[in-house]
């Protein structure tokens, strides 16, 4: 190839910017198409990778810890030594002295600990009111914890608090309150801060060591567990605990991985709907450059050239473009998608979150996909002799002998002119077929995420109102916290918005089993039940100690933990939603307060609780069973003690149960609100909205979520479908533009042989209503049907329950996003071609009929 | 009498079956360096069909060309374009001026290709010659017929080619600019020696042509040397 | 002489100062009725341009043109175009055929325009008078240069025009062709009396008209 040495590049790129500035109109529609497309790239990589993050960032605040490892029960020897190893970048120290020992904070693991700031950064445990204990006696604590001991939020008040030392041993201080900060619903583990100098104190007076919880963040984030136990061995440590951070597991990493795929799909729709975009523009422009491209082959240029020619083209046009569409997206992402991700993953999307990665892809993406379209619509001819070009350019209409004698008229020879172009006009089709797709599946799923079967399923009233100190997951219910005063039900209960009304009371207690009962229960759980294989069901429940504990007790002496539930008005029918196990519900009966429900331990049959019309004696009195029911799940909200993992519980209305025990609060309140009467509704408890002591709920909150989190889920997919759109329409703009303005030539032979204009307008409408037609007739039915038989796949997959609220789908078909892309098709074809073809009619007919240059 | 190009047995066929056409059907040809040889014939008669082969712008069916001892039927499209671009010298009847480039950078165009640099004085004296001295820096579109063809034969002559091929290169000129032409071109071969092979309707330059080729319906015609009769067409 | 076609003073300029150019430099010509005319020029002479002028197609800078009673230079385009349609028949160098239609339908093509019904027994005499009744269901891309040229002939008598311009009607066939063709006017001419006006360079066969006029540098040498 040493005669190709000479080859000339420079002259290739003079060339292409030439060309450039000679054609404007088409330079400018390429530019905008690939700034187009670098845009939807940015966009589209910008959403997954936030969401990735988010995700992340979700299992992280699950974990607790932004440290890699954190190893636990630490001497200060063994912290330092690991502290200072290679693989460790940097580490925060906790040093506590023993943990709260509360019953009521029996749920989660609450560190009695000196005040670290570093350490409290890294678990997000830095009071946001008040500060950090300074001084003796102060003690800072999470709401959640403040909740459960059913304290006020409010610095300065004295907390009498029980804890256990590293030994278990248990201790009795006092403290005052010098700072909270909101605590994580699904941390079980948080700190109280005291002072160094208490913290040494109190070690003192208990006589034990301090225990160190060891924070480290590693140079690498890959393999922790094979990090930690190389750690562990190389220091010759021993026996030493440790956990690995869940954001980091691979299993976690790549359930968020999967879960941004879906995304990148996306991604794939906008590089085809690109590629075509520009590939329509340069294959309608085709004859021109393939004059071009004879003459200078002819002139000399190798097909090396002519390739190189082509990429700098659109190299040239993607200068400019890529960089302003990814700038331009990054805009229009950072606007749009906070809202997004923040529905999908619930997390609030910050900038420290996003990477570079995203715009380096968008600059590749964009730039290959618009130099793909540019080459491929002509590279098959670099290679071609210059004769041969110009024999594909000059070459003659060929079709086939027609049979009838047609009439020659506007519409007949509308007809027979629909042959050429007809690569860009399937070119401008395929991308209409994709963005038909993208936006009817979005509309789709969309529509489907029925908030009201969620509202249904997730929240039976209106409105809830629950004491703080079991609204979390982890949170064991305070009796004695009644953050629901008998005064705030009252009001509550008379506001003239208030359609129904019901409350939750509970109180635990134990009690004694007879033998029926006794019998009953144990037979149930001895029998074997083919859903677990053939274990008995007492087998099944083997990884509950806790509660074959319970089990066990009952069998032997007879004792056995229950919580006495206290129901009232519209709560009822939530408790009846399960099935009655044995007997039956008779409302006037129960309301006597002589009757008790027993709730059985499962949904199946059998009973596994007191049967119908057996006694049971309670806090002195006797009651009969009316029915045995299921067991339920939801409500009330929060758990009860650990001891009452094993419990055979009984409902009863509430009156009664204040007449068994008065002290008892009310745990849960629930409201179902008149149609109209929300607003005023809102206005009334906007005072206990604002009390700490007592969280509500709306199904309206709820559901405004819902509906955002679907919106989120589909916006992405929406927006695309949308852009896509848009490149479609300037693909089918370009194809019309190119069909009318290049046959001047054309027009002015038909005007020449006596065409009236208006008969060339009619002949041209014509063929706008065919070409229409046949896009329409194309795209849309195989639209429909995609969607029709690839959506019902999609809800019978695993792909769509991906996100958490997936399951709150009723799948709905509706065709509607294809009906408006129909209209608009319509519109176009019919209003534009009039437009072009007035710009065709400026010059006389001699003058079109000359061969150009 | 020193042979510059020679073909043997040249044919080119178009389709096939009942529908195929003969452009040129067995053409031997000797073309002498330095003369000016004029091609004649009727429409459809070949003898664009014989240029574009000879000036490598197309492949044969069958048959053979060589020039300077090159066989270029056999050569692959790069190299091709590398004989186009050295060797070959082409004018059309349409000029085929790159019409985004200016009237200088036309001319240096097949130069540039093969990244040479022009020999300045040479440059400069076909422009001069051709009139184009004050026409460098404008575009195609800003001139006239006969200015073009100027441009385009100064393209054609910059590489000092082995062929200038001419094809009908007065076919879009009127009378005058197109005998100014042909007059450029019998300059062109008597200053600088040039090869010259020309496809004309003109029977004025008919006289000062060394010799006339005739070609009709793709074979060759035996023509007379340096003599037209009145009769002959 | 009776005169179908009348032009005055035609001038047609193109241009202006340096580059004007003088395609038609007054003009005055008359074309008799039934009779077959050549317009002889060389290249460059303004004789398409005249043609174009004749035709409708183009509008002079000066001068006038009559056809019949009507003054062509006044018609709007709209106009012209339909007084074209009826009035004139074209038959260009290349053919100009529509590549969709078939012939047949090529051939009725400005009297379909035109809302008119073809005298389909007038036009079959022409199609067996010029050779091509085989080939009526066929495309324009199917047939040689010469069938093309004869149903552009076909089409522009079909309507029975006052005058048919015929621009080069040999100029992208071989010699028998030609000779075929001119001849074929010549008879159209005569058996139909239709007033047909060819230019050409080509002296050979201008010689086979009825009369030949001269045209150079935009103006008429000899008549």
């Amino acid at each position: 190839m040493s005669v190709l040495d000479n080859d000339n590049r420079v002259v290739c790129l003079r060339l292409a910017q030439r060309m450039i500035r000679a054609n404007r109109v088409r330079s400018f529609f390429l530019c905008l198409s690939a700034l187009l497309v670098a845009l939807l790239y940015t966009i589209v990589f910008y959403t997954s990778d936030s969401v990735h993050s988010s995700y992340l960032l979700q299992d992280q605040i699950e974990y607790g810890s932004t440290s890699h490892i954190v190893f636990t029960g630490l001497s200060q020897h063994q912290a330092d030594r690991i502290s200072s190893c290679d693989v460790v970048d940097s580490s925060v120290e906790l040093h506590s002295v023993g943990t709260l020992g509360d019953e009521l904070l029996e749920y989660r693991n609450i560190y009695l600990a000196a005040a670290d700031a570093d350490y409290a950064q890294t678990v997000s445990a830095v009071p946001e009111e008040g500060h950090m204990p300074r001084e003796e006696g102060e003690i800072a604590l999470d709401t959640m914890t403040l909740d459960s001991l059913g304290l006020p939020h409010r610095t300065g008040i004295p907390i009498e608090l029980n804890w256990l030392d590293v030994e278990g041993k248990e201790h009795s201080s006092q403290f005052i309150l010098c700072g909270f900060w909101s605590g994580e619903n699904i941390h079980t583990e948080s700190c109280a801060w005291i002072s160094p100098e208490e913290a040494e104190k109190l070690r003192q007076e208990s006589g034990t060591g301090e225990s160190i919880t060891l924070g480290v963040t590693l140079w690498k984030s890959g393999d922790l567990n094979e990090q930690a136990e190389k750690i562990i061995t190389d220091l010759g440590l021993g026996e030493v605990d440790f956990s690995t951070n869940l954001s980091y597991n691979s299993a976690r990493m790549e359930t968020a991985d999967s879960r941004t795929v879906s995304y990148l799909i996306i991604a794939v729709f906008v590089m085809a709907g690109g590629f075509l975009l520009i590939y329509n523009i340069m294959a309608i422009s085709l004859n021109d450059r393939l004059s071009l491209l004879s003459s200078m082959k002819a002139l000399g240029m190798t097909p090396q050239q002519a390739g190189l020619f082509t990429s700098l083209y659109s190299l040239q046009l993607s200068i400019p473009a890529v960089p302003a569409g990814v700038i331009l997206g990054f805009t229009v992402f950072y606007r749009l998608a906070p809202g997004i991700v923040e529905g999908y993953t619930g997390i609030r999307l910050e900038l420290g979150m996003l990477h570079v990665w995203p715009a380096v892809a968008a600059v590749l993406g964009a730039v290959l996909t618009a130099w793909a379209g540019c080459f491929f619509s002509s590279f098959r001819m670099n290679g071609w002799m210059p004769a041969r070009i110009q024999t594909f350019l000059n070459q003659e209409y060929h079709g086939k002998r027609r049979r009838k004698r047609e009439r020659i008229t506007a519409w007949s020879m509308a007809k027979r002119t629909l042959s050429a172009g007809k690569r860009s006009f399937a070119t401008a089709i395929c991308t209409l077929l994709l963005a038909s797709l993208l936006l009817g599946s979005s509309y789709i799923r969309y529509i489907s995420y029925d908030e009201n079967y969620y509202a249904d399923e997730m929240y039976i009233s209106d409105y809830s109102f629950v004491d703080a100190s079991c609204d979390g997951e982890y949170q064991r219910y305070n009796e004695k916290a009644g953050n629901i005063t008998d005064e705030m039900a009252r009001k509550i209960r008379s506001y003239p918005e208030v359609e129904a009304y019901g409350e939750f009371l509970t109180h635990e207690v134990d009690l004694m089993a007879d033998e029926t009962l006794r019998r009953t229960v144990v037979d149930f759980y001895n029998e074997i039940d083919s859903y677990y294989g053939n274990m008995t069901r007492r087998e099944s429940m083997s990884s509950q100690p806790g509660w074959l504990e319970g089990l066990d007790t009952m069998e032997e002496t007879g004792k056995y933990r229950s919580v006495l539930v206290g129901a009232e008005g519209m709560v009822m029918d939530y408790v009846l939603f399960y099935d009655v196990l044995d007997g039956s519900f008779d409302p006037k009966k129960f309301a006597t307060g002589n009757y008790v429900l027993s709730v059985g331990a499962s949904s199946e049959e059998g009973v596994s609780s007191a049967p119908a019309g057996s006694k049971v004696e309670i806090g002195g009195r006797t009651f009969t069973v009316m029915a045995a029911i299921a067991e339920w799940g939801i409500v009330p909200a929060g758990r009860n003690s650990m001891s009452a993992e094993f419990s055979l519980n009984y409902v009863m209305p509430a009156d009664t149960l204040r007449e068994l025990y008065p002290e008892t609060n009310i745990r849960q309140i629930m409201v179902d609100i008149k149609d109209d009467g929300e607003l005023r509704f809102e206005e009334e408890i906007a005072g206990i909205r604002e009390d700490e002591g007592v969280a509500v709920h709306s199904r309206r909150d709820e559901t405004e979520k819902f509906r955002q989190s679907a919106a989120s889920e589909v916006a992405v997919g929406m927006f695309s479908g949308i852009l896509l759109l848009g490149i479609s329409i300037l693909g089918f703009v370009n194809v019309i533009m190119t069909k009318v303005l290049t046959r001047g030539r054309e027009f002015a032979l038909y005007q020449s042989l006596g065409m009236e204009r208006g008969q060339i307008r009619k002949m041209v409408l014509y063929e706008g209503l065919i070409e229409a037609a046949v896009s329409l007739i194309v795209t849309l039915p195989l639209a429909a049907a995609g969607l029709w038989y690839g959506m019902q796949i999609y809800y019978n997959s695993n792909f769509a329950y991906i996100s958490s609220n997936d399951w709150a789908v009723i799948y709905e078909y509706s065709p509607l996003p294809l009906v408006i892309i129909a209209l608009v098709i319509l519109l176009l074809f019919l209003v534009l071609p009039q437009i072009f073809l007035g710009m065709t009619e400026q010059e006389s007919v001699v003058e079109r009929m000359r061969y150009r240059e | 009498m020193e042979v510059i190009a020679k073909t043997k047995g040249l044919k080119k066929y178009y389709g096939e079956g009942a529908g195929m056409v003969k452009a040129l059907d067995g053409i031997d040809l000797e073309i002498e360096k330095g003369k000016f040889t004029m091609i004649v014939g009727t429409s459809g008669s070949g003898k664009t069909t014989f240029l574009n082969l000879l000036g490598g712008q197309d492949r044969p069916t069958e048959g053979s060309i060589c020039v300077e001892s090159t066989r270029i039927d056999t050569l692959p499209e790069a190299e091709l374009a590398v004989y186009r671009r050295n060797k070959v010298g082409f004018i059309y009847q349409n000029f085929n001026l790159i019409p985004m480039l200016t009237v200088e950078e036309n001319i240096l165009f097949p130069l540039d290709m093969g990244n040479e640099k022009p020999d300045q004085d040479f440059f400069e004296e076909l422009v001069e010659t051709l009139g184009l001295a004050d026409r460098l820096s404008a575009l195609p579109g800003e001139l006239s017929g006969g200015q073009k063809q100027q441009a385009a034969i100064a393209r054609a002559l910059i590489t000092r080619p082995s062929l200038v091929l001419a094809d009908e290169p007065t076919g879009n000129l009127d009378r005058r600019s197109g005998q100014n032409v042909l007059g450029l071109l019998k300059m062109m071969n008597q200053r600088y020696h040039q090869t010259m092979v020309i496809i004309t309707h003109d029977l004025d330059i008919a006289q000062t042509a060394d010799r006339i080729i005739r070609i009709e319906d793709g074979k060759l015609w035996e023509g007379r040397e340096n003599n037209v009769s009145a009769g002959q067409r | 002489m009776d005169a179908v076609l009348k032009a005055a003073g035609l001038k047609k300029y193109y241009g202006k100062g340096e580059a004007l150019v003088k395609a038609l430099d007054g003009v005055d010509l008359e074309i008799e009725r039934g009779k077959f005319t050549a317009i002889i020029g060389t290249s460059g002479s303004g004789k398409s341009t005249l043609l174009n002028m004749l035709g409708g197609l183009d509008t002079p800078t000066e001068g006038s043109i009559r056809i019949g009673n009507t003054e062509l230079a006044k018609l709007t385009s709209e106009e012209a175009t339909v007084f074209r349609r009826k009035q004139i028949g074209f038959i260009f160098q290349n053919y100009n055929l529509v590549p969709v239609l078939s012939v047949w339908e090529n051939i009725i093509l400005p009297i379909s325009l035109d809302g008119r019904k073809p005298d389909k027994k007038f036009i079959m005499q022409i199609i067996k008078l010029l050779g091509i009744e085989k080939k009526l269901d066929n495309l324009p891309g199917n047939l040689s240069g010469g069938q093309q040229q004869r149903v552009a002939i076909a089409r522009a008598l079909g309507s029975k025009p006052s005058i048919i311009l015929a621009d080069e009607p040999t100029g992208n066939l071989d010699t028998r062709t030609s000779d075929d063709v001119i001849g074929l006017l010549k008879t159209t001419s005569q058996k139909f009396h239709q007033t047909i006006v060819m230019i050409t360079h080509n002296p050979d066969i201008a010689r086979m008209a009825d009369r030949v006029i001269h045209i150079e540098d935009g103006r008429i040498v000899s008549q």
